[in-house]
């Protein structure tokens, strides 16, 4: 990723839509279990077209009540986190952090991009103003 | 992004079932309580995880749940009346939530199904499933949960370490024995514990005694009727003997079965069942036991 300026990346804050339950496995080793007969993933196969799993673990996301459930697994269950925290974190600091790079590695306009996406797809909503903040 | 249903595991699935379910019974206003598997505090966990969703249901109106689920999508897969001798649980399937069990009651505590969900209701918790809030038995009821599967799957409850830490915890095993009194299930509470013998005599003993010891559908099937307090639950057990699962049938062969085929597994099942009451007879007169 490269540095850049998009102000929507980091003033955006998200929540989990209403209606979608997760399951978050921020380690791998945990949900590594055979599915249904199969055998378990590789370490290092590609899930949902490109991503590994050696970072980030993977999120399940279910929007009920018909499915499907998407999956985002490493970097994509790493800017998901980083979206939805509630913490007040800055997502581009948080997602520098989990992916163990310097923060001007992580591109704003990445992150917001995938906001976007996960939006459209009706898993995240913006999320409401606090109104106790100044 | 969207996964196949093969690509999530068994027990995130059943994450969603139970977060699915909860869902459905919400907008419908059913209570249900969430039970086993992911539905337990951490420390009474089974290492395996879960396969499936247990949901108790407020016995009254599960009709409703079901019929709900029915209406989302969900297949039923299998029924009370011909999914096991205690007829206690409906299993309904979703493509992309795998299974849930629908329990209008829990075997061992079947006394009076509906007071002793009130009595799990009053003392329930808020846990989250699948990110989702929803209500599970208070501690001592999942100990007791957990004690009367383990006694219905034939698996040690006194060897069992989640068991075991519950009691060295006099106050929180005060609390289950408490429970056990308040929903009637002292004997297959003391089955599990190997105190069953205490109970001879009693209308649930032969029903227990053939579940920790072990015995054939049929012997279950009749130790179930001698278990039942009317004359009406033991003719309806004794009519639902023969029953063949068509729903189970019909998922082992694909499509739903023809009636030829529903004939021939009955016919089976009755040479089965008359084998083994025989062979059952036999060991009572070889043995001299009535």
């Amino acid at each position: 990723m490269t540095s850049g300026s998009m102000p929507g990346a980091t003033s955006s804050r998200w929540s989990r839509a209403v209606g979608v339950a997760v399951v978050d496995v921020p380690d791998v080793a945990e949900q590594d279990q055979p599915v249904d007969g199969a055998p378990a993933p590789d370490r290092d196969q590609p899930v949902d077209g490109g991503a590994t799993r050696e970072i980030g673990g993977v999120v399940y996301l279910a929007p009920l009540p018909d499915g499907p459930v998407a999956v985002l697994a490493g970097a994509s269950a790493v800017l998901y986190r980083a979206l939805v925290a509630t913490g007040g974190e800055d997502p581009v600091a948080r997602v520098a952090r989990d992916l163990g790079v310097p923060v001007e590695e992580v591109d704003p306009e990445a992150i917001q991009e995938f906001a976007e996406e996960l939006r459209e797809g009706g898993f995240i909503i913006p999320r409401a103003p606090d109104p106790s903040a100044g | 992004m969207p996964a196949a249903p093969d690509l999530v595991p068994r027990r995130v699935r059943a994450a969603f079932a139970h977060a699915a379910v909860q869902q459905a019974a919400t907008r419908i206003g059913v209570r249900v309580l969430h039970i086993k598997g992911v539905a337990v505090d951490d420390d009474l966990r089974s290492s395996g995880g879960a396969t499936d969703a247990d949901i108790l249901v407020d016995p009254s109106e599960v009709g409703l749940l079901l019929a709900e689920l029915t209406a989302l999508g969900w297949d039923r897969y299998s029924d009370f009346v011909t999914g096991s001798p205690f007829g206690h649980a409906a299993t309904v399937h979703h493509p992309h939530w795998g299974y849930a069990d629908l329990h209008r009651f829990f075997p061992g505590m079947h006394q009076d199904p509906v007071a002793t969900f009130e009595e799990l209701w009053a003392g329930r918790q808020v846990a989250e499933i699948g990110g989702m809030p929803c209500p599970v038995p208070s501690a001592a009821g999942q100990v007791l949960v957990l004690v009367l599967n383990n006694l219905r799957n034939r698996r040690t409850v006194v060897e069992d370490p989640r068991v075991a830490q519950v009691r060295a915890d006099p106050a929180a095993w005060q609390q289950v024995e408490a429970l056990v009194h308040r929903v009637h299930a002292e004997v297959a509470f003391d089955a599990a514990l190997g105190r069953l013998e205490e109970h001879r005599g009693e209308r649930e003993y032969w029903m227990w005694k053939v579940t920790t010891e072990g015995g054939s559908r049929s012997a279950e099937w009749l130790a179930r009727v001698r278990a039942e307090p009317t004359l009406r639950g033991r003719a309806g057990l004794l009519v639902r003997v023969p029953l063949v699962n068509t729903e189970v049938l019909g998922h082992q062969l694909g499509r739903p079965p023809t009636r030829a085929e529903v004939a021939r597994e009955f016919v089976h099942r009755g040479v089965r069942g008359v084998g083994e009451l025989r062979a059952v007879l036999v060991r009572r007169i070889r043995r001299g036991s009535p």
